[in-house]
């Protein structure tokens, strides 16, 4: 017995020396790989061996170096706390990755990066959904980037968006991500200059992230060769999947390297959304090579969203915003209109009751789409007016408030107009303006969606949306990362009026 | 945690376990390794032996002796099972990996933690490693002092093979490789969960809708809705708010994409090159997809597309399987939107442009507002609210002239000149035009009150009346009659009058040779602009198009049935008498008969590839006397025997048995008709002139070859009780017989029935 208390005594400890010596105990690597039986789900990388303490000490070091953004202290819902408590640490990703992931304000994966990223990394195709702003595309991104060969200069990953806005957003993303890996991450996307992108592919680019059209455009003239690209990634796959884009990306895929095997594809592939309204049983038939489904939702609506609805005429939408405006705390937000001319208008009234506002929609020219998109996400502009160019995938932290202005007619684009608000499992409310003909509709999506709209209160409770600390929450670029940041006063932020007693004036 | 495979080929493991222990603790989810085979502990359903023999043995239990207990006593066997056995546990430690594990070692320490890793199997066991190990107990007999002198533990905690007493792993998934590939939650069995999948237990409530109250304090700028004051202007949203709010822009696209490298060499070159390729991308045409050309920098017509449709929302239809499906789907889908604005019209009459349609959908109208129009002012917002029909439809047409793939200033080029036309057209109608019989009095009143005026105006046109009388041959005098045209006002065009700018116009010369321009709708609609071989058509007019492409000359079916075709391809290719006329010379050789045998058609059986090898006799029933009793007969044999009697045997099938009208199978493939009109039993009178392979080259949509061969004459004949006819032909019909199959075969052999 004493023996054993002492032996065990000893475990606790355990002596670097004793590791050492165990080290060369184990067989060495490949043999246990070979020994892990195929139908494992575990990428074989969970079997490497590393000495405890050098981990140890290691990870000591370079976390003490990180720049790491203010701590974003704000509640969140089980949509992205949910885990089984990996880090980012246990997916043995690149030092140099694992930097850029912990620099951009990351401090656990979500839910669907816990689910998505090793199996990413094994190499299997993968079809996930999960809910909005919840981490998808930092779990698509961040396998891609382990993957990166960073001294080949080849295209080695394509990130296909629907929109060039979320195509901006997404290289951001990358490039954030990939800080430290010195890669290049190239967008391409209509409305910009041809010439100008054909030129930035004579330099060495590793990740392109684009619209369908352009990168047509480019692979079939082999301006863009995707001859070493080995990964394929969709997000918003089901309107990626939908009709006129499934066209041309079954046309870009026919670029991309074919198995040497004859067995599935030469490439692996990832579609990641937060709906699905139709399967895409044909396309998965087709290109997807035994993929792994993930499905992270049992519900559609995001736990830290409350829909309200105001049933109002037509002619008092503008007066119901306007009180909207002046009751609420707003942060930042985003109000939908069904028509571009509506957006124009409806934002410059906005700007006439002295609220900072911009407006943005496809019939745009596209320097100042990227512009308005750009100033929006760093919070210098605290309304936004835009169409539905931007329902989808668009991430900016601090909206939290959502107001549609004018009611969607699909259920898909209800979900991801209101999922603009309550990133990554905070709390946001939506405000859906319903006139008499949207009623049906209204019912309808409720239906879809399996959730109901309560009609809008006098008082909406506080905790449902305010966030208390506006100046912690990230923005895709620190001050000092934009030109001339320094010199430019940014400091203050002049948008919101000081009339109002409950509007609080929030100064970045 | 399953291991329905694992148990039933796992002797040892399931003898090992013992029933009732193992429905025990099977619910507990707890999947024991164990290595002793401590009674408390070794209930589960996946059970490994890991030890060898001698390990076992150490440990005072007799597990491989239990297994070898029922195993062949033979050495190799006991190698073989052993090695089994170590694929198990190895099975098992790999699938434990990121579980959560409890370890008890010799000491009797238990320790919890995360499976990180394993060694490989080796005599004396197999060597752990934890993460994030916690110190359940210290020994097997724990005190408080062990317990408070619980020291940190690393991160990562390594047991080695020899100190592993027992190893317990929690919520262990033995699933296989196909059954992970699952979604993982999927309660409906189907392969991957749509969006109505997951909502789908809520129920449809229709329900009152609480009024919002505005309160009282109303500001008079919020009363209106949104297009009703001023609603064209267009606004620099930056210069707004900048001035109001201090926002300047710090965006820069090297935040975004790479950096273009100007420092190269042969920057220059790469330039230009890059600008060559540029634009002959650009000015690629676009194939029918918004986005494409959307991306190519193509100003399209999307009226009716809204930005939900291509940004956001997913397409419900399912995709078309062809072009044909496509175009009947598009065909389908216009009218159900032309039913929607009969049911929520608006102001703007019946034939509504289609943006008016899309707009009436969002009871707005801007929605449907095409960027064109934008376009058209530099920029400067229009919109088209407030205009007319009339000028909507003109706007289309600017809409359709903009829709170049040719660079957008060839087309405002264009679109100038064919404005100019037309306006040209409509002032020389003017000028021209004149009514033919004398001034109808009653309108005299109308033009104008003053008598003197009144007067003035009949004699003019009286005078003029004249003068066309005298100078009929040399032309009508243009002064004259553009005078009288301003001053009665009386039947010249509104359109012309929309068109013209009396500011801009050029003064107006007679041309005396110009053709008479009579106005007629059809040519004020086809403006030169539209015929133009260079525009792009929209996307419905493009369809359209291709619907019709087989006829050779691009024209529109429609133009081409009424002129051209009229006279020289129906006249000869299709006309009977003729076409009787040269095959009965054919046949008998001679040239200008007076008096020739018309070959009824009808006399043709119904053939099939799949029937024109058989014989006649079997396409009679064995049954004769069927045909007496109907009524007395199953229903197969009565559906045939309807059928026969039924005039049009092809035309109208029983209806349960015919496919829905959008098949476009059929058109594709005639032959592949429903099987119970194959066997048709052959009519009595068979006379074997199915002129199938001359018709075919002429007659390009087979499906209509069958039906027009023998369905429509075949009722003459039963109209007129052609009776003789059918007697001298059947004098003929067992010679025929075999000719009539011959060439049915050739034609099937050929490419007669292939298209």
């Amino acid at each position: 017995m004493r023996v054993l208390a002492k032996r065990a005594r000893e475990l606790q400890q355990v002596p670097a020396g004793r590791v050492r010596r165990r080290k060369a105990t184990f067989p060495p690597v490949a043999s246990s790989r070979a020994l892990c039986p195929p139908s494992t789900t575990y990428p074989a990388k969970h079997i490497k061996f590393f000495p405890t303490s050098k981990l140890h000490s290691m990870s000591e070091d370079w976390k003490a170096n990180l720049n790491l953004p203010k701590k974003d202290g704000r509640p969140q819902t089980d949509d992205v706390l949910a885990t089984k408590g990996n880090t980012f640490e246990s997916f043995h990703l690149k030092r140099e990755l694992l930097m850029g992931i912990f620099e951009a304000g990351f401090e656990k994966p979500s839910p669907i990066q816990e689910e998505a990223i090793p199996v990413a990394l094994m190499g299997r195709d993968i079809l996930a959904r999960a809910k909005n702003g919840t981490g998808k595309t930092a779990a698509f991104v961040i396998p891609t980037l382990e993957k990166l060969k960073p001294k080949v200069n080849k295209i080695q990953a394509l990130i296909l968006v629907p929109t060039r806005e979320l195509a901006l957003q997404t290289s951001q993303v990358v490039k954030t991500l990939g800080a430290h890996l010195g890669i290049q991450v190239m967008v391409t996307t209509g409305g910009t200059s041809l010439r100008d992108d054909i030129m930035r592919l004579h330099e060495p680019v590793h990740v392109l992230v684009g619209t369908p059209g352009r990168v047509l455009d480019l692979a079939s003239r082999k301006l863009a060769e995707f001859d070493e690209c080995r990964m394929f990634v969709m997000d918003e796959a089901d309107k990626m999947l939908s009709r006129e884009f499934k066209n041309i990306i079954e046309q870009i895929l026919k670029f991309f390297p074919q198995s040497s095997s004859g067995k599935g594809n030469g490439y692996q592939s990832l579609l990641f959304s937060a709906t699905f309204p139709l399967a895409v049983k044909s396309f998965m038939d087709q290109h997807l090579y035994k993929p792994y489904e993930i499905n992270l939702m049992d519900e559609l609506t995001l736990k830290g969203i409350t829909q309200y609805y105001a049933f109002v005429e037509e002619k008092q939408k503008l007066h119901c915003l306007n009180t909207l405006f002046s009751k609420l705390q707003i942060n930042q937000s985003i109000i939908f209109c069904n028509s571009t001319n509506r957006v124009e208008l409806l934002s410059k009234k906005i700007t006439e009751l002295d609220y900072s506002c911009y407006y943005s929609h496809a019939k745009m020219p596209q320097a100042a789409r990227n512009k308005v998109f750009h100033e929006f996400r760093q919070g210098k502009v605290r309304n936004l007016v835009c169409s539905d160019l931007l329902t989808r995938g668009i991430d900016i932290q601090a909206v939290n408030v959502v107001v549609n202005f004018d009611f969607p007619k699909t259920a898909e684009t209800y979900l991801h107009r209101i999922g603009r608000s309550g990133r990554f499992g905070h709390f946001g409310i939506a405000i859906n303006l319903i006139n008499w003909n949207d009623r049906f509709n209204l019912y309808k999506i409720e239906q879809e969606l399996g959730t109901e709209i309560k009609p809008i209160p006098a008082e909406i409770d506080k905790s449902l949306y305010v966030v208390g600390q506006p100046e912690s929450i990230p923005r895709p670029f620190k001050l000092d990362q934009l030109p001339n940041g320094k010199e430019r006063n940014h400091n203050r932020y002049n948008g919101q009026p000081t009339q109002p007693q409950t509007q609080k004036q929030v100064e970045y | 945690m399953t291991s329905r495979g694992n148990q039933s080929n796992n002797p040892s493991g399931s003898r090992f376990t013992g029933g009732n222990q193992h429905r025990r603790t099977g619910s507990k989810n707890w999947s024991h390794i164990n290595v002793s085979s401590t009674p408390n502990y070794s209930a589960s359903t996946f059970m490994t032996n890991g030890r060898k023999a001698n390990s076992a043995a150490q440990m005072g239990t007799t597990q491989v002796h239990n297994a070898a207990y029922h195993l062949p006593n033979s050495a190799q066997d006991q190698e073989a099972s052993l090695k089994h056995m170590n694929d198990r546990l190895l099975f098992g430690l790999i699938r434990s990996i990121g579980c959560k594990s409890r370890i008890t070692t010799n000491s009797g320490a238990t320790y919890d933690g995360i499976l990180y890793t394993s060694g490989g199997i080796t005599d004396s066991g197999v060597a752990l490693i934890l993460k994030y190990p916690q110190l359940k107990k210290s020994s097997f007999t724990p005190s408080d002092e062990d317990f408070n002198n619980k020291a940190e533990l690393p991160e990562t905690l390594i047991l080695s093979e020899k100190d592993i007493l027992k190893m317990e792993f929690d919520s262990v998934n033995f699933e296989t490789f196909e059954q992970t590939g699952k979604p993982r939650v999927n309660a409906s069995g189907k392969s991957f969960r749509t969006d109505i999948d997951i909502s789908a237990n809520s129920a449809f409530h229709e329900r009152e809708l609480q009024k919002w109250v505005p309160d009282e304090d109303i500001d008079v700028r919020l009363t209106e809705g949104l297009e009703d004051a001023d609603s064209n202007v267009h606004w620099d949203q930056f210069e707004v708010n900048e001035r109001k709010f201090g926002i300047q822009s710090t965006y820069d696209e090297n935040l975004y994409t790479t950096k273009i490298s100007k420092s190269a060499p042969d920057y220059e070159q790469r330039l230009k090159e890059a600008e060559q390729i540029a634009k002959e991308i650009e000015s690629q045409g676009y194939n029918g997809n918004i986005h494409l050309a959307e991306e190519r920098g193509i100003i399209l017509d999307d009226a009716g597309v809204d930005e939900e449709d291509k940004y956001s929302g997913v397409a419900r239809e399912p995709v078309p399987l062809n072009e044909g499906d496509a175009l009947l789907l598009g065909m389908l889908r216009a009218n159900t939107k032309d039913q929607k604005t009969e049911l929520r019209p608006t102001a703007t009459g019946k034939n509504l442009p289609r943006r008016q349609r899309a707009a009436n959908f969002h009871g707005d109208r801007a929605v449907g507002a095409s960027s064109v129009t934008e376009e058209k002012k530099d920029g400067t917002l229009e919109s088209p609210m407030g205009l007319d029909a009339l000028e909507q439809d003109i706007s289309d047409h600017q809409v359709q002239a903009s829709n170049s793939e040719r660079p957008k200033k060839i087309v405002a080029e264009n679109r100038k000149v064919s404005h100019q036309n037309e306006i040209n057209s409509f002032r020389e109608f003017s000028a021209t035009f004149k009514v033919p019989t004398k001034f109808p009095p009653d309108l005299l009143p109308i033009l104008s009150k003053d008598k003197v005026k009144q007067n003035e105006i009949m004699k003019k046109s009286e005078t003029e009346e004249c003068e066309k009388d005298e100078n009929s041959e040399e032309g009508d005098d243009p002064s004259r009659t553009a005078d009288i045209d301003t001053q009665s006002k009386t039947p010249t065009p509104i359109l012309s009058k929309k068109k013209m700018d009396p500011r801009t116009a050029p003064t107006f010369k007679m041309n005396p040779n110009s053709i008479p321009f009579s106005p007629s709708f059809s040519s004020s609609r086809n403006s030169p602009a539209l015929s133009s071989s260079e525009i792009v058509q929209s996307p419905q007019q493009r369809t359209r198009k291709e619907a019709a492409s087989f006829f050779p000359t691009g024209k529109s079916p429609k133009e081409l049935a009424i002129h051209d075709v009229c006279g020289e391809f129906f006249n000869t290719k299709f006309n009977v008498l003729i076409k009787a006329r040269i095959e009965y010379e054919e046949k008998n050789e001679t040239k200008n008969a007076l008096i020739i045998n018309i070959e009824k058609p009808f006399a043709t059986p119904p053939t099939w590839p799949s029937t024109v090898e058989e014989s006649y006799k079997m396409a009679f029933s064995k049954q004769p006397e069927w045909i007496g009793s109907p009524a007395a007969l199953p229903p197969m044999q009565k559906r045939m025997y309807q059928v026969s009697a039924q005039p049009f045997p092809m035309m109208a099938p029983p209806p349960q048995q015919h496919p829905p009208v959008p098949q476009p199978v059929m058109m594709a493939q005639p032959m592949q008709m429903d099987p119970h009109n194959m066997h048709m039993p052959q009519p009595t009178f068979v006379v074997p002139q199915f002129q199938q392979p001359q018709f075919i080259p002429f007659y390009q949509p087979p499906p209509n070859v069958p039906q027009m061969a023998y369905g429509i004459p075949q009722n003459q004949n039963l109209a007129n009780g052609a009776i003789p006819l059918s007697m001298r032909q059947q004098g003929h019909r067992n010679s025929r017989n075999h000719q009539y199959t011959q060439p049915q075969l050739n034609a099937r052999g050929g490419n007669g029935y292939k298209f």
